[in-house]
């Protein structure tokens, strides 16, 4: 005994080289290489996909001096790229890389082995970084070709690459029903620690300063920033303000955050959180990961969920960037609008910031746009009253020939100046910048808000898809009697910005999406417009049910079908699904093995005799099929002793002449 | 010293136990019975990378990696059972037995079949060696032959023979060891003996060699004929069975004896016994066979020849048998006709 393990021990060093499946290892060498484009830097995918195509085209590999070298230089590049940063990424994209290098040296049935398990894994973390049907559509390829190698090594030559992949994607369909029950059942535990899962990734969306033209950028991408869906009331498209940072310091040009009051970064771990049931209405939003902390809510909301953390000025951020996918629940109370004093504006709650801060709400440059300082000036001393003196400005812009564009002209040092009395042409975030400016010139604490306004509704699946063209800057200001309220000034150049979308505001212009075709090509063929619409129905449900699906949803459906949440009823069911698996393969089993294999003129037969007991006619078990006919031959009607006979005849025929059962 | 010496104890122990479960049997059908599973190397690796993933799920909060989780352990558990009924109703059963002279490699014979399923990577394994990977194909019997390697003369049995198979995915290993009927006889090697002994001290000189055609009668055909002695060419022609009958009518009796190598060791009078043996046999001349401890009465044709050969492969208890292999003389007397 203990020699023929000696000898399964060597069995895992026998050489390889009969092994015929090198295509399939070369073909999951380059999907996984797609499924790590955008997680593992460019250069890394770039010289592996090289590499492996080398391989395929050179069977023999590389010598041994080139072996050592093209090792030595990718690890050397990899850690000269990445120095001593310790991430998922980083670690995912290592073990990708050795495990890229170790085919330059399979030898035995061992490194084959090692080789498919590390690209297991690395399909598992990738599904860290992206979480898309398509994207898991690729992981399920990659297990799959995984797999046929694993499946290859043990047939050996006798491998038949279509009946063995397709035996093997039918056995993956036939767990999928545990794999479900698995998935929903199997008690979810917080997390015991995390690393940070990306070093320095470049971060999609607004950012957290704006200078003019900054938002106008953004207007050139259809790219999803997140979905929203509502539980009650929908609101209106133009109470749509999704509120995501404040910007509260200005340089003449410039607006960006002051110090954020939150210091720590990569500080929590990676917890989806749970969301609490409300009473009243709420809302959920689906944010992509944008790789920053801060998170969009509509104004007056109140968290419902347990993982995302409250500012200052009534904004929300997570504990650690949004590198996945995240989810959020928030209550909201509807802020109320101003009224006639001041048409457009609407009184915002719990906005406020701590007293000491105070001060930066009136922050101006020390010097620069003298002209606009000195009409703010002017317009104060005859309007003491705050409130008039905001409907004098926007007044200003919406009688005199401002207008609205995506294609701005360039302006210099003084740009509020030359925006308000010069060009008068500006996006958003020159109406929002400047009218902040002209606020603060004037002695009204006011801010810049960056975030989104609106929304495409989808109507199928009652969500909001806010896109990254609905990225909108607009003012807050304190004013006196008032508080708080909001105040946009693009609503009173374009109110059709507001009202309907970015795309109706510019339609004369006919800017919209100009310099992304694809976009652009997506928006007005209907067709395309309609699958990129049902493509989003369906990740959105993915992402809903699947991707997040988390202790709380398992909660809530282990509470639904079992009564009440308990550990030992979640035993019962996973030892119940055991039980029942092992029992229906068992019972499979010797289904399989009493079972005689039939060939086609006997299961025909069989068949014939299922039917004909249907008319009244059984043959008793014993009975030769000559002999049935026999009876049959009496007392039946013609035809079916005709076919009873036919039958008959060709079970023997084949059977005793071919004898090739 | 002591834990080397209790090893090795509690491997004779286990080899002995081993050894005496089971029935010695010429065919075997693969079952619940005599099937062993158990997790190889790389199935304790793949649960390894299982776990890792799982940590992964739980500290990133993923349910997608939750699901490749699942989704490969379900597989890990199926393919424990797939694992299994790979190999069952697979039948072993011995092949014919193999005859060599000590001069050359011998090899036991066995067969496996599978009259319902193909079967996969199957290893088989003796402790002389280990098959590369063979598939089977459901109904198609597969021959196959463990060799015994060169061997001095004797009788032998194989103890053990393992099938083995990590289908599908190398995870899970099931295994069987079989006690086959499987026989291996190994004749004495081939030595001409001397010109001056040629003769030896038989009842007859010399009448070995077939008489030319012409000096021959052909007569008819009669039951005890030797078939080598069959006029096959007119048989061809005419349908009729006649023999070719030499001088003598009734051929004359050769006694080959031990003692007529007076002064020879007993392994070299045995060469020459067995090349005697083979020479009177392809005469197609009556000959009986005379060692100590055994005489076989004159008789002719290829199953004389053999037990005559089987004979003396079995005189006396030569060598030390390997484990695996072994000698057994009481047993081979029982079934002299193989």
């Amino acid at each position: 005994m203990i020699d023929l393990h000696a000898q399964v021990a060597s069995k895992s060093k026998a050489p390889i080289e009969s092994f015929s499946g090198w295509p399939t290892i070369y073909v999951l060498g380059l999907a996984q290489a797609l499924s790590m484009w955008g997680i593992a830097p460019v250069w890394l995918v770039i010289c592996l996909v090289l590499i492996v195509v080398a391989l395929w085209l050179r069977p023999g590999g590389f010598p041994a001096p080139l072996r050592f070298l093209v090792t030595l230089a990718m690890v050397a590049w990899f850690f000269l790229y990445y120095r001593l940063n310790f991430t998922v990424e980083v670690a995912g994209s290592f073990l990708w890389l050795s495990a890229t290098l170790k085919l330059l040296e399979l030898k035995t049935r061992k490194d084959l082995t090692v080789f498919v398990y590390v690209m297991l894994y690395v399909a598992a973390v990738s599904l860290l970084f992206y979480q898309s049907i398509a994207h898991v559509a690729l992981q399920c390829v990659v297990i799959l070709l995984a797999l046929s190698i694993l499946l290859r090594l043990q047939v050996g030559p006798s491998y038949r690459p279509v009946a063995h992949f397709g035996s093997l994607a039918r056995l993956l369909v036939f767990s999928i029903p545990v794999v479900v029950v698995l998935f929903a059942f199997f008690p979810r535990i917080s997390p015991l620690w995390s690393m940070p899962i990306k070093s320095g990734a470049a971060s999609t969306g607004i950012s957290d300063s704006m200078s003019p033209g900054d938002i106008a950028d953004l207007a050139n991408s259809d790219e999803r920033a997140f979905r929203a869906s509502f539980v009650g009331e929908r609101p209106t498209r133009s109470e749509l303000y999704w509120r995501g940072l404040v910007l509260d310091e200005f340089d003449g040009r410039r607006w960006s955050r002051g110090a954020p009051n939150k210091g720590f970064r990569y500080g929590g771990k990676y917890d989806i959180g749970s969301l609490v049931d409300s009473e009243g209405d709420y809302y959920q939003v689906m944010l992509e990961a944008h790789n920053r902390d801060w998170l969009f809510t509509l104004e007056g909301s109140r968290s419902l969920s347990s993982h995302i953390e409250m500012a200052d000025m009534g904004l929300y951020e997570l504990p650690v960037e949004a590198l996945q996918a995240t989810r959020y629940r928030m209550a909201r109370d509807r802020p109320e609008p101003v009224g006639l004093q001041l048409p457009g504006a609407y009184k915002l709650d719990n906005v406020s910031r701590s007293k000491s801060y105070r001060g930066r709400d009136l922050q101006t440059p020390a010097g620069g746009n003298p002209r606009t300082r000195a009409y703010m000036r002017d317009l104060r001393q005859t309007m003491p009253n705050d409130v008039d003196l905001v409907s004098a400005v926007l007044k200003k812009f919406r009688v005199e020939d401002f207008s609205y564009t995506l294609k701005p002209p360039f302006l210099g040092k003084h740009f509020v100046d030359e925006f308000i009395f010069d060009s008068k042409q500006g996006f958003c975030s020159h109406y929002a910048g400047s009218m902040a400016f002209m606020l603060r010139a004037a002695g009204i604490p006011a801010r810049v808000v960056v975030g989104y306004q609106g929304g495409e509704y989808v109507s199928d699946g009652d969500y909001y898809i806010v896109r990254q063209y609905d990225a909108h800057g607009w003012v807050e200001a304190n004013l006196k009697g008032l508080g708080w309220v909001r105040i946009d000034p693009t609503a009173s150049v374009a109110p059709s910005r507001v009202e309907q979308n970015l795309q109706e505001a510019v339609s004369e212009e006919g800017t919209f999406l100009q310099d992304n075709v694809f976009a652009s090509l997506r928006h007005e063929v209907a067709f395309l417009a309609w699958v990129s619409l049902k493509t989003d129905q369906l990740n959105y449900q993915w992402q809903k049910y699947v991707v997040n699906y988390g202790q709380d949803e398992q909660y809530g459906l282990i509470k639904k079908l079992l009564g009440e949440y308990s550990l030992a009823r979640v035993a019962i069911v996973l030892g119940g699904l055991f039980g029942v698996v092992s029992l229906l393969i068992v019972g499979w089993m010797f289904w399989r093995i009493e079972r005689p294999e039939l060939n086609v003129r006997q299961k025909r037969y069989l068949r014939w005799l299922s039917i004909l007991r249907w008319f009244g006619y059984s043959r008793p078990v014993g009975e030769t099929p000559r002999a049935f006919l026999a009876r049959m031959n009496g007392n039946a009607h013609p035809w079916l002793v005709a076919q009873t006979d036919s039958r008959t005849r060709e079970l023997e025929q084949r059977d005793y002449q071919n004898g090739d059962q | 010293m002591v834990g080397n010496n209790l090893r090795e104890s509690l491997s004779n122990r286990l080899s002995r136990f081993l050894a005496s479960r089971g029935a010695r049997a010429s065919q075997f059908t693969l079952g619940q019975h005599n099937v062993y599973i158990f997790p190889t190397k790389a199935g304790f690796a793949f649960l390894a990378v299982l776990i890792l993933m799982l940590v992964t799920a739980i500290n990133y909060q993923s349910s997608l990696i939750y699901l490749v989780v699942f989704l490969l352990g379900v597989l890990f558990f199926i393919s424990i059972w797939l694992c299994f009924l790979n190999l069952q109703g697979l039948e072993v059963s011995a092949g014919p037995v193999s005859k060599n002279y000590a001069s050359q490699d011998g090899a036991f014979n066995l067969v496996l079949r599978h009259s319902q399923r193909n079967v996969y990577g199957l290893y088989y394994a003796s402790m002389l060696g280990r098959s590369d990977t063979c598939s089977l194909k459901a109904g198609e019997s597969l021959s196959v032959s463990s060799p015994v390697g060169r061997r001095a003369r004797g009788v032998y049995y194989l103890e053990k023979f393992a099938i083995e198979s990590a289908y599908p995915f190398g995870w899970i290993r099931a295994w069987t060891w079989l006690k086959v009927d499987a026989q291996a006889v190994v004749y004495p090697s081939i030595e001409e003996p001397p010109e001056s002994l040629e003769g030896l001290g038989g009842d007859q000189s010399a009448s070995s060699g077939v008489k030319s055609l012409d000096r021959d009668t052909l007569r008819s055909f009669q039951v005890g004929d030797v078939l080598g002695h069959v006029h096959w060419k007119k048989f061809a022609s005419s349908e009729q069975l006649v023999v070719k009958d030499s001088a003598q009518v009734t051929p004359s009796v050769d006694w080959l004896r031990w003692d007529s190598f007076e002064g020879y060791a007993s392994e070299m009078r045995l060469s020459f016994l067995c090349a005697e043996v083979l020479k009177r046999s392809e005469a197609g001349s009556i000959f009986g066979l005379d060692i100590p401890g055994r005489t076989i009465s004159p008789s002719t044709g290829s199953k004389h020849r053999d037990s005559c050969l089987l004979e003396l492969a079995k005189y006396g208890a030569v060598g030390a048998a390997p484990s695996l292999i072994y000698f057994d003389a009481s047993r081979v007397g029982a079934e002299e006709s193989v």
